[in-house]
């Protein structure tokens, strides 16, 4: 096996294939930056606009509640929550005004004061979530993240903002170009790059690693060679996750030192937050998480190449192999998976192709876990295996 | 020796082979001539489990290509043509794969020094010429020391001095032992190397021992005559 690892690795690692593979890894994932080099980076803007429109929202309530003549107990109330709130955002767009002014030595610090009185809002509006007060709510919709009005993502902004604050690190909005160079990486991953774009790039280099020697004609040396012939397509398994996954790393390797050369580097510890149980809340380090997604990619991109490596037992043609994959992946996709069956999804591997959603336990549909999830990867890929194992004991050929 | 029986094989409605039979013995280099077309290189196709033949019986030295496919197949050696070779990888290359993949103890360097390949040893095979591509290929069948040889049209593309040399190879080979079934369209050379020479016609073998009859004149009138009446 050794031997045919070795040779096999020979015959691709100078393939153009390889740079074409990292070139399109490296693109994707410096998509943002490229962005941030042609337009300035407004999130700090897009912020307090958010901040603000949370803020007129809330005034319009007030204005028709204060137009009411003789205010019942319960308008009364109603109008003092809403004022409350009122204030809590008047003080984020107080402490934020500060970042504009020119008077302002410490930019960090004023970010910092801005986060806390985020901190303190968002911890009002957990409070009132629980206290049943969650319809009469307005919550700020910061740009390129999901607003959510339930306990749970009450509780998420909290527990996001308190780590901020207590570990005195300066918010990173989603949206920021600019960001530094750990949240970088791991936004692109969570918010600019989609999985499935990813995967597609992994089945591209899959359809030309496994169709190559057919397309070629070489197909009848490796089927002459005294060996058996699963060892020779194990070993070309081995040889595309010996290629690739380096070739997908050195891509994150660029753009994270081009992201911290223009940018800053950052903080490892830089919170995600999630909810593994749809009730409490836990924080993942930025390392945590890009780790995460790692193995997780790995264990969907062996699916995908158990997939290509059956489809190229049957057809030797890279069109073939390519979309073959792609359908798989495609299967993936959020619109699909919505309408698969709440208790089958689990146990399809399709489920975990959306690997940020599946690392945040955000998916539509109901997964255990990462762990369930790359045993189910794996299991599926075992099985396929299993496939090819008989067709070459029948054949015999590749 | 290599037993081959009940040997049919048609593509699509088009019979190729119709119940084939014959012994290779050991230390013996066979002939195997027919026109363009007839199923020279399918034989030799179906001879290494290439192509299916779920009836045929195809044993080398007792071990049957069907039950153990990767002993019989350790036994021989076949490269199509110099177009399956590795573009990007070196003759080198080719050569240390298949030592290890047939467990060969036949010593690399000396075998391209006996081809005279020293100096494109280490070069990519797509930047040799075809007369290099045939000595690598050569090279490889010698460095498998497989027992049993199929070789397809190995003089193509060859200077007289390197068909020279090739016929010197395929004798050394005999010499020990190995047994070669050779396809070729140079019937001088086929005359000079054979023991035998297998016909291949109306999808049947006729074996004719080569007793130094004119081997052109024979395949003429085997052939194009009938070609010629046709």
């Amino acid at each position: 096996m050794h031997d045919q690892i070795h040779f096999d690795l020979k015959k691709n690692w100078l393939a153009t294939t390889n740079l074409v593979i990292l070139i399109a890894f490296t693109l994707l994932l410096l998509v943002t930056y490229f962005t941030a080099r042609s337009t300035a980076d407004q999130s700090d803007n897009d912020n307090y606009n958010a901040y603000n429109v949370a803020d007129d929202k809330l005034l319009t309530h007030v204005a028709k509640l204060q137009a009411i003549k003789n205010p019942d107990a319960a308008t009364v109330r109603k109008l003092q929550r809403r004022m409350a709130q009122h204030e809590y955002l008047k003080t984020i767009e107080l402490a934020h005004t500060d970042l504009d002014n020119v008077f302002t030595t410490n930019l960090t610090k004023a970010r910092l004061e801005t986060e806390k009185a985020v901190l303190a809002y968002e911890r009002y509006t957990l409070r009132e979530v629980q206290a049943g007060r969650g319809k009469d709510l307005v919550v700020i919709a910061l740009p390129g993240k999901k607003t959510d009005k339930s306990l749970l993502g009450r509780k998420k902004d909290v527990a996001y903002y308190e780590y901020l604050v207590k570990h005195k690190l300066v918010e990173v909005p989603a949206t920021k170009k600019d960001a530094p160079a750990n949240n970088y990486i791991a936004y692109a991953f969570l918010y600019n790059v989609s999985p499935l774009l990813l995967l597609a790039v992994f089945a591209v280099q899959l359809g030309q690693l496994f169709t190559v020697e057919k397309r070629r004609g070489t197909i009848n040396f490796l089927n002459i060679v005294p060996r058996g012939k699963l060892g020779v397509l194990t070993a070309r398994m081995v040889s595309f996750l010996v290629l690739t996954v380096p070739l997908f790393l050195a891509a994150c390797g660029i753009a994270y030192v081009t992201a911290a050369q223009r940018f800053e580097i950052g903080s490892w510890q830089y919170p995600i937050v999630y909810s593994a149980d749809g009730q409490h809340v836990s924080i993942m380090g930025i390392g945590q998480f890009l780790l995460l997604y790692l193995a997780l990619l790995l264990a969907v991109a062996v699916f995908i190449m158990m997939v290509s490596t059956l489809v190229s037992l049957y057809s030797g043609n890279l069109a073939v192999n390519i979309v073959a994959s792609l359908v798989v992946i495609l299967l993936g996709a959020p619109q699909v998976m919505t309408r698969v069956p709440a208790g089958l999804a689990r146990f399809l591997p399709t489920a975990y192709f959306q690997i940020n959603s599946v690392i945040l336990h955000e998916t539509s549909w109901s997964i255990p876990g990462i762990g369930f999830g790359v045993v189910v990867l794996l299991a599926w890929s075992l099985l396929l295996y299993a496939g090819c194992t008989l067709i070459l004991r029948r054949r015999q050929l590749i | 020796m290599l037993t081959v029986k009940n040997l049919t094989f048609a593509f699509h409605d088009k019979p190729i082979l119709d119940n084939v039979a014959f012994d290779l013995q050991d230390g013996q280099v066979i002939g195997l001539v027919a026109p363009n077309g007839t199923g020279k290189t399918t034989l030799l196709r179906l001879l290494c489990g290439l192509l299916p033949d779920a009836k045929a019986t195809i044993a080398l030295n007792g071990v049957d290509l069907h039950q153990h496919r990767t002993a019989y197949l350790k036994q021989l050696f076949f490269l199509e043509n110099s177009n399956q070779l590795y573009a990007d990888l070196t003759v080198k290359d080719h050569l240390e794969y298949v030592k290890k993949m047939w467990k060969s103890k036949v010593d690399v360097q000396k075998t391209v020094a006996e081809l005279g390949m020293a100096s494109y040893f280490k070069k990519k095979i797509k930047n040799l010429s075809l007369g290099m591509k045939q000595h690598a290929l050569l090279a490889m069948y010698i460095v498998s020391d497989a027992q049993t040889m199929f070789i397809d049209e190995p003089l193509n593309g060859l200077d007289p001095t390197s068909i020279q040399l090739f016929e010197q190879i395929f004798a050394e080979l005999k010499a020990e032992g190995k047994t070669l079934l050779v396809s070729s369209h140079q019937m001088d050379s086929v005359g000079r190397v054979s023991d035998s020479v297998f016909f291949l016609k109306d999808q049947h073998i006729h074996d004719v021992e080569n007793s130094g009859q004119d081997m052109m004149a024979l395949y003429t009138e085997t052939f194009l005559q009938e070609a010629v009446h046709a």
